[in-house]
């Protein structure tokens, strides 16, 4: 695999999947592939967040190298709360 | 314990069954990294789930919420979802909720009267907190969000139904404990303590021969 190619482990909304991903990306290029792969549609990327294993939200503009991933890393995407406390 | 009134199941009972091991199997899939933030799986049994929920950021870290799921008739219908006591699995009343899941958003902008802002300035916007959990004043709070049947079920959503929400997994078991922590679990910094001072008679120097 070439240098700039990895692999990233992803749960979208608790369930697997591995994205190939491009590390001089964003992080957010890795969204709609996860989505697409795990079937998730109806909702448009800019209404899911990316979090890390403890939970920490995770600014997808930045790009994947300068996250410095480990190779285990595992991301978990999942759907805002959107709108909602208004009844 | 409250036995929530039984829901009619309409759908192919094999599939909401299929589904929800679905759900649980993902879950258990990946037990230890969910139960290093705190998410305990204590209960699956179709179609109910019993999560605790605690907050590992304190010390010492509390049980802070049970969340009970019934994924009766799923996916036809949304999960039932409720915050409960984690030690009865009573369904927490409006002012026994440990945490509201306050979520801050912006409103419009701030108007005041008579003020001149300089040409290029920014109009202060105001930031307002609305919690997820809502409750009519005399009933059991719900998880206002979609996704969640309650939410749907209300008269003040009739115009978002849950088939707008079904495809992107909204009712899913992972999805909906993410939102709780979110804004109930991981804002939680610190115990907020009251202390009651009593008088119990007096201190006494030396005492005199």
């Amino acid at each position: 695999m070439p240098d700039n190619k990895v692999q990233l482990a992803v749960i979208v909304n608790g369930q697997p999947t591995v994205v190939d991903a491009n590390v001089n990306t964003p992080l957010e290029t890795i969204i709609p592939r996860a989505l697409e792969q795990t079937g998730n549609t109806g909702q448009p990327p800019e209404n899911w967040e990316l979090r890390d294993a403890q939970g920490t939200l995770l600014d997808t503009s930045k790009k994947i190298a300068s996250f410095d991933f480990p190779p285990d890393v595992r991301l978990f995407l999942n759907l805002k709360a959107g709108v909602g406390g208004l009844a | 314990m409250t036995v929530a009134p039984q829901l009619v199941q309409s759908a192919d009972p094999e599939v909401s069954r299929t589904k929800f091991d679905h759900e649980i199997a993902d879950f258990r899939a990946l037990g230890p990294q969910y139960t290093a933030r705190g998410w305990f799986l204590v209960e699956a049994e179709f179609p109910h789930v019993f999560v605790v929920l605690a907050a590992p950021q304190l010390r010492p870290a509390p049980l802070v919420t049970g969340v009970t799921f019934d994924y009766s008739d799923y996916d036809l219908q949304p999960p039932s979802v409720r915050l409960v006591n984690p030690f009865t699995r009573e369904p927490w009343k409006g002012d026994e909720l440990p945490t509201t899941l306050r979520r801050r958003s912006q409103g419009g902008p701030m108007v005041i009267p008579g003020l001149q802002l300089p040409p290029g300035a920014a109009m202060p916007m105001l930031v307002q907190e609305q919690p997820l959990m809502q409750a009519y004043p005399d009933g059991i709070p719900f998880l206002c969000i979609a996704g969640v049947r309650e939410y749907h079920e209300h008269p003040a959503h009739s115009g978002d139904v849950w088939e707008l929400h079904r495809p992107a997994g909204a009712g899913r078991l992972v999805r909906i404990l993410e939102v709780i922590d979110t804004y109930g679990i991981r804002p939680l910094n610190g115990y907020n303590i009251n202390l009651t001072p009593q008088i119990a008679g007096f201190t006494q120097g030396e005492t005199p021969e």
